[in-house]
């Protein structure tokens, strides 16, 4: 179980919802997973455009949690501005803060997120920063009020997985009483699992899913692979040695061991 | 008539509350939030807001997102 704010959930994946082949691939996608929190953004609308409106309708019947994001902002007024819109319409505190710094890896900008997570948590925002894995930044995002970190695992729609894992393991390490996510860059359900038995509370991923040949059974396989690293870091890995022990006791071996030299 | 910015396009309105012009653009669902010259505006605010010449509007609804 995972208690954020005033929910518990029961499942530790969270799942974006774009780039799906139709909004029935989502829903079937959404129901295997099991997840309980789904991200969506804003983005204009034309007048009397039915799409939007087909798409929230599908999203509302699911049943999850909403977690709305600041994708595109590159500035923190910006980011302030669409969290305020995406509170009145979906009618949660919660918001994935994304303050974007460079387009090309789509790498968050820590100065403006810094900045605009300390004006939304002041202002109730239940702020879930999408952030690196800089230990002082995210350090310094909780002084500020931010309910949940979201350290990359690689560039968001990359699926390279986590290719800093000592940084993630580290900052899992030092800061191990707040709720951390790992989010973008989940390509695979190996992914997933290593975050999770690093001791992460969750990982929010998308484009693994809604790119599969079939969203389906890989939002199944996300499913099981985050409930199996989650288990594993419960139950507590076993040291790790430089050379061999043998896991057979070595005690009253047979015959062979007397024919040595 | 003023001249405000939707969604990025320049269009002729008016000088008329929020309320009147969302009425005329054809904006009747209530799944759409707003912000003006980069500043959001609660749907509370929309009968008293005047809009004027050079205006910003933004008028955002739900769509998918990671």
């Amino acid at each position: 179980m995972l208690t954020i704010g005033d929910k518990t959930l029961t499942s530790r994946l969270l799942l974006g919802t774009a780039q799906y082949p139709s909004l029935e691939e989502l829903q079937h996608a959404v129901t295997a997973s099991g997840t309980e929190i789904l991200t969506v953004s804003l983005r204009r609308q034309a007048a009397a455009q039915e799409k939007s409106e087909t798409f929230w309708h599908y999203i509302k019947n699911l049943g999850c949690h909403i977690l709305p994001n600041t994708a595109g902002c590159h500035q923190a007024q910006e980011a302030v501005t669409i969290a305020n819109m995406s509170r009145e319409i979906f009618q949660t505190n919660w918001i994935k803060l994304e303050v974007i710094g460079d387009d090309y890896n789509l790498q968050p900008d820590p100065i403006e997120l810094l900045t605009a997570a300390k004006l939304l948590a002041q202002d109730g925002f239940d702020v879930f920063a999408y952030c690196t894995e800089d230990l002082v930044l995210c350090k310094r995002l909780l002084a500020c009020g931010v309910k949940v970190l979201m350290p990359w695992g690689s560039p968001i729609g990359s699926g390279k997985g986590l290719v800093n894992p000592y940084g993630l393991q580290i900052l899992r390490e030092r800061i191990s009483d707040a709720i951390l996510f790992v989010d973008a860059g989940i390509g695979l359900p190996s992914h997933a699992a290593q975050a999770m038995e690093m001791g992460y509370d969750g990982v929010l991923l998308n484009s693994a899913v809604a790119y599969a040949d079939s969203p389906r059974l890989m939002a199944e396989a996300f499913k099981y692979s985050v409930m199996s690293g989650r288990l594993a870091f419960e139950a507590g890995k076993m040291p790790v040695r430089e050379f061999a022990k043998p896991s057979t006791p070595t005690i009253d071996q047979p015959f062979w061991s007397e024919n040595l030299g | 008539m003023i001249k405000v910015k939707l969604n990025g396009h320049w269009i002729s309105v008016k000088a008329c509350p929020l309320t009147e012009a969302l009425e005329e653009w054809g904006y009747q669902s209530e799944t759409f939030a707003i912000a003006i010259n980069h500043e959001f505006v609660p749907q509370s605010c929309y009968q008293n807001h005047q809009l004027q010449e050079g205006d910003a509007l933004e008028i955002l609804s739900p769509m998918q997102g990671g």
